[in-house]
């Protein structure tokens, strides 16, 4: 990993934290949608990054979310799990030969329909964790199903979005 | 020892993912105490200044102030009013001159961050122990309740919202004095549901709801909101009262911080009860 992905990171890192404490979290239209741009750090992180060391970054994003949200522990369990599933969906959505470097697994690097792929499985696996474990209940849980759904939608289009906006990594 | 710290990390992820999960969730069990660890709440410093400096760009400057000082004549004026003051009238042949004595004190307070739209809300404000407040405390806006102080730092505190799913209010219809507790069911942040009310009560829509009194942390008679809808579960003795709030609590700027002097002798001499039964 050289200089320039390190600082790439380090500045996605904070760049998503402020996006999703001064901007997302106070875009409250409804009891149903709950976006999350956050885990786009996790998804982000280069191929080859050592296993443990997404777990701990992405404990330590959570962490920092849960400080503003006041929901101590659930974005840090959350990120922390959907950095571990993160190395078994690489693995599955490995292309025939392996992955050709250890770059930022991005649009460009992979394609679109990879990309959406891979972001679709993990962020699905971020909300309905994050969402459930919220409330801990199945009390009203057609409502739960929709309020997973809706904020999933709006949460996988805000981090597929940039990939099609930005072009910083090739 | 380094190199098999080394090994573990680089080669049994799994062992870091279990020890963080672990970890993580002993946080989620801890967030629901009272005495839960309030650095890492939004009533840490650098939460409450990150709120605080961000939440003055968004409002006015100068209607901010002079709403404060109208909020505090406000308060100034709730202090005055007889629902303030415990009666300690029993005979007045006996009592000497002091009938009324104090019992809630206001503090103003600005919402510096605010939440509306997820399954547990939670409201900051910019008052901390540095100036009073406690836990537990009711936390009422001027057009009704808003919910309860759960987490306090020095100069910020963590107000639990009513849209919370452990929010529970002791409440009662003001007409016709049937009580129950009102509770947030997740889906519409203007609209809580009071349960308990027995089936054979009269509700008229737009009946206010009004805090019961019967706890130690909201007076009595408190503005909660009116009655929205009534529905009677097939097989239930109670009804299901949909109120809409009166606070707008998405749009909360100033509110009071609420607290019962003699809460801890109310509760004191509950326990007393308790521990008798308990014998």
């Amino acid at each position: 990993m050289n200089s320039s992905f390190l600082i790439n990171n380090v500045v996605r890192f904070f760049l998503l934290l402020v996006v999703q404490i001064l901007v997302l979290k106070n875009i409250q239209v409804s009891t149903y949608i709950d976006i999350f741009i956050y885990p786009m750090f996790i998804l982000l992180l280069p191929i080859r990054t050592p296993h443990w060391l997404c777990l701990v970054m992405a404990f330590l994003m959570g962490f920092i979310i849960d400080g503003f949200y006041d929901t101590l522990g659930l974005h840090a369990a959350t990120a922390t799990l959907t950095a571990y599933v993160r190395e078994y969906v690489l693995r599955l959505l490995e292309p025939r030969g392996g992955f050709s470097s250890d770059r930022t697994p991005n649009r460009l690097l992979l394609g679109s329909g990879w990309f959406l792929r891979y972001a679709a499985i993990l962020m699905l696996i971020h909300l309905t964790f994050c969402l459930f474990f919220e409330t801990l209940s199945f009390a009203h849980f057609h409502i739960l199903i929709l309020r997973i759904a809706m904020s999933y939608v709006f949460s996988l289009i805000l981090v597929v979005l940039p990939q099609y906006l930005f072009q910083l990594e090739r | 020892m380094e190199n098999l710290v080394h090994f573990l990390l680089r080669h049994n992820a799994f062992i870091v993912f279990m020890l963080l999960e672990a970890f993580s969730f002993y946080l989620i069990s801890q967030n629901s105490k009272e005495s839960g660890v309030v650095l890492a709440s939004s009533a840490g410093a650098l939460q409450g200044y990150v709120y605080e400096t961000t939440n003055s760009v968004w409002k006015y400057q100068n209607l901010a102030t002079q709403n404060k000082q109208l909020i505090e004549e406000n308060a100034k004026l709730h202090e005055q009013l007889n629902s303030t003051y415990f009666s300690n009238k029993v005979d007045t042949m006996l009592i000497k001159n002091k009938t009324l004595e104090q019992q809630y004190t206001y503090t103003t307070a600005t919402v510096i961050n605010n939440s509306i739209n997820r399954q547990n809300n939670y409201i900051t404000i910019d008052r901390g122990t540095k100036h009073g407040i406690r836990l537990n405390t009711a936390v009422v806006s001027a057009a009704g309740v808003v919910g309860i102080v759960k987490r306090v730092s020095a100069h910020y505190a963590v107000v639990m919202s009513l849209l919370h799913h452990d929010t529970q209010i002791s409440a009662k219809l003001l007409r016709t004095k049937y009580f129950g507790s009102v509770t947030w069911n997740g889906i519409d942040p203007t609209v809580v549901i009071l349960r308990d009310i027995s089936k054979n009560a009269k509700i008229k829509l737009g009946d206010s709801v009004v805090t019961s009194g019967y706890s130690s942390i909201f007076p009595t008679e408190m503005f909660i909101g009116r009655v929205k809808g009534v529905e009677i579960e097939s097989g239930s003795n109670f009804h299901t009262v949909y109120i809409q709030l009166g606070a707008d609590l998405g749009k909360l700027e100033h509110v009071f911080v609420v607290d019962n002097i003699l809460r801890k002798e109310q509760e004191d001499l509950e326990k007393t009860i308790n521990a008798e039964k308990d014998e």
